[in-house]
């Protein structure tokens, strides 16, 4: 019988071993591959060198990404999904369903909402209900739409097709060790899935209207 | 009341505890990976066109793999202290109060602990996040409660049962080495 348990926790502790080798698999190819496209995703060279509004206002200890997507309607279209940001407004228009996972109580607006149309420098955006808010620090109309440096840019390709260009710098992670393994080990993974939902959102919003 | 002392040690059974609430964490993440994956990727299908569709998909795949991956890796470190005490709680309860190693009393005693420090974890968890634990949403609820405290309870009935197990075995055996 102890031979017949000790056999189980034989079988356990394999499934540990396998899900630890899986675990150093998906690092690996997440490291090598993944991270250096998803830094980047969508942007071409001119779009993550280019200045962009709000960039002036970061410190040099942040590590930026410039992601970018095309929208097939005009940029007054995408503007009103962009103005209306934010958990106290009409949501991340994000994967609200895993932002909810960790209490946020977020709820995705499928209309828009004439309210909420006018973000002013200074206004607070919440991230989360109870959690943080941030600053609008830039805000113009159908142009660009700043949260402390994280920045929403709208860029003409023709009268219906726009460019959105958002560039994240990261929290101060040069002087912080600590700080640089929370960002890198989970942080950033998952602001890029926020992130490309969000842009992948309201493409979809900005397309149907 | 048996002394425990002279049975499969304390050291061997809070390190199969820990084993176990590490392997349920494991299993639970990669449970939880793979509907996050395949929900999200269902929405990245219905608005990306077919030549951007490829990257995004896989680049979305890996960076939640790898997310949960992280994830996992510090709740199983955590775990190991609630498997370990579960397993001790476990041994300690069952040479106490089931002396005969009665099966249906072990299974009943399981439970009772398992229920017992389910109650326990939720009021730490309230204690610690207050007005975040929110149970308005349906996959909030089963993500943090429902799932978790249904894998616990299997856990702790499952190994309390086999416990109990080898306990009756070691009993026997000392028993037996005392007669002759």
């Amino acid at each position: 019988m102890i031979i017949k348990i000790y056999w189980s926790m034989k079988r356990i502790q394999l499934f540990i071993k396998y899900v630890l080798g899986f675990y150093i698999f998906i690092a690996s190819i997440y490291w090598i591959f993944i991270r250096p496209q998803h830094i980047s995703w969508g942007a071409t060279a001119s779009e993550i060198n280019r200045k962009i509004p709000g960039g002036e206002l970061i410190s040099t200890n942040r590590i930026f990404s410039t992601r970018a997507i095309n929208i097939h309607a005009a940029r007054e279209k995408i503007w009103l999904w962009i103005a209306q940001t934010g958990q106290n407004r009409g949501g991340f228009n994000s994967y609200y369903w895993l932002e909810n996972l960790f209490g946020a109580r977020m709820v995705n607006a499928e209309r828009v909402h004439p309210e909420w149309q006018n973000p002013q420098p200074g206004d607070t955006v919440y991230l989360g209900k109870n959690e943080p808010y941030i600053l609008i620090t830039l805000a113009k109309p159908n142009e660009y739409y700043s949260l402390s440096g994280w920045t929403f840019y709208l860029q003409t390709l023709d009268s219906t097709n726009t460019r959105l260009i958002i560039r994240y710098p990261s929290m101060e992670i040069k002087e912080s060790k600590l700080m640089a393994i929370y960002y890198y080990g989970l942080f950033e993974p998952l602001h890029f899935i926020m992130e490309s939902g969000m842009m992948m959102g309201i493409k979809q919003k900005a397309e149907r209207q | 009341m048996i002394d425990s002392k002279q049975y499969i040690s304390n050291k061997i059974i809070a390190y199969n505890g820990a084993a176990v609430a590490v392997a349920s964490v494991f299993a639970y993440s990669i449970i939880i990976m793979t509907y996050v994956i395949i929900r999200s990727s269902v929405t990245i299908y219905s608005i990306m066109a077919i030549g951007e569709r490829n990257t995004i998909l896989l680049t979305n795949g890996f960076s939640i793999a790898y997310s949960v991956a992280v994830f996992s890796l510090l709740m199983a470190l955590l775990s190991t202290i609630t498997g370990a005490m579960a397993a001790l709680l476990l041994k300690k309860s069952l040479l106490y109060f089931n002396s005969r190693c009665n099966y249906k009393k072990a299974v009943a005693i399981s439970f009772i602990i398992a229920f017992t420090m389910l109650v326990l974890l939720y009021l730490l968890f309230y204690a610690l996040l207050k007005d975040r634990m929110t149970l308005s949403y349906r996959e909030t609820f089963s993500f943090w409660f429902l799932f978790p405290a249904v894998i616990f309870f299997t856990a702790v009935i499952i190994g309390g049962y086999k416990l109990n197990k080898v306990l009756n075995n070691s009993i026997k055996e000392v028993k037996r080495s005392k007669e002759n």
